[in-house]
């Protein structure tokens, strides 16, 4: 594979180069540490079944904020009602009951009287 | 039978304590491959980091920490790439060369790696006190001691080494020349010293 080149060493020359390192060797750590980076590649051993850290730290975060966001639209709907709700009666009550009274008029004569504050509130 | 199902078995064998004939690189190759067999790997390691080692410990300048953390990134591109190797050039060669080239890629990341073919000898590196062979090459320049220890210790080509320097082979002869210049005047000095 080498080149016969130029400026060669002499036979005890290459035999001192060939002996450069060959004392050196890895501490046995290396061996463990190197097993350690393959399996965490999953390039050796069992691949666990265990889903990634960031992939659960996500699916939580967004389990997190579907039920914020479901808590706020359900409160604020709450509200609006709450305040709708107030609002007609303060409004019948300030009429004297008038609306009140024109709805029930327009209402079915069988209904009772709790169906037709409802209809009150929504027309 | 397939012959990983083979490998595998035959691994195992190694596991139940009775002497058995090593395997040979392929079958590792394939247990590693087919089956991520770490029992497979670790006789591979074995086999073949010694000398990986001292190719990377040479390339580097003598950092056994360095040669290290080159050997492990060495396998882990190994590994990574075992499609790649044909088998029908020794694993240890081809391992070898894979250590060369994180080795370098590791001395040319740090800035160290000057390969300049115009570059000459400068008197500074020839007018040291003597040393043995080791110390002389380990203090050679980065661009010299990668060209020298790769065509005189590892046996590669001058256009190999052209390749993964990425320099020309005549490039290459030149520094391969100056490189070993300035390492017999460190054994001999005032041999080879210019006027």
């Amino acid at each position: 594979m080498t080149d016969h080149s130029f400026d060669e060493w002499t036979p005890e020359e290459r035999a001192r180069l060939a002996d450069v390192g060959r004392h050196r060797s890895p501490r046995s750590e290396l061996k463990g540490r190197t097993m350690h980076a393959l399996r965490e590649r999953g390039l050796l051993g069992t691949v666990p079944l265990r889903r990634p850290r960031r992939q659960v730290a996500f699916a939580l975060a967004a389990a997190i904020v579907i039920f914020a966001v479901g808590v706020l639209a359900g409160y604020s709907v709450g509200l609006r009602r709450h305040a709708e709700g107030g609002g007609a009666e303060s409004i019948a009550s300030a009429n004297g009951g008038g609306l009140a009274r024109e709805v029930r008029l327009d209402s079915p004569s069988t209904q009772s009287s709790s169906t037709n504050a409802r209809h009150v509130i929504w027309f | 039978m397939t012959p990983a199902r083979l490998n595998v078995r035959m691994i195992d064998a190694i596991d139940a304590s009775a002497p058995a004939p090593p395997l040979t690189d392929e079958a590792l190759v394939a247990a590693v491959r087919q089956e991520r067999s770490e029992t497979a790997f670790a006789a591979l390691y074995d086999r073949h980091t010694p000398r990986a080692f001292q190719t990377a410990w040479r390339l580097v300048g003598g950092n056994p920490h360095e040669a290290e953390d080159v050997v492990q990134e060495a396998w882990l591109r190994a590994v990574s790439t075992l499609d790649r190797w044909s088998g029908q050039s020794e694993f240890g060669a081809w391992f070898r060369a894979i250590a060369a080239h994180v080795a370098i890629d590791a001395v040319r990341k740090q800035g160290r790696l000057v390969l300049d073919a115009d570059a000459d000898v400068a008197i500074d590196e020839l007018s040291v006190e003597w040393m043995d062979m080791e110390s002389a090459i380990l203090s050679l320049a980065p661009g010299y001691r990668a060209v020298l220890v790769l065509h005189d210790i590892e046996g590669f080509t001058h256009e190999e080494i052209g390749e993964r320097l990425g320099i020309t082979a005549g490039t290459s002869k030149g520094q391969l020349f100056k490189a070993r210049r300035v390492v017999r005047a460190r054994l001999a000095p005032g041999i080879e010293r210019r006027s």
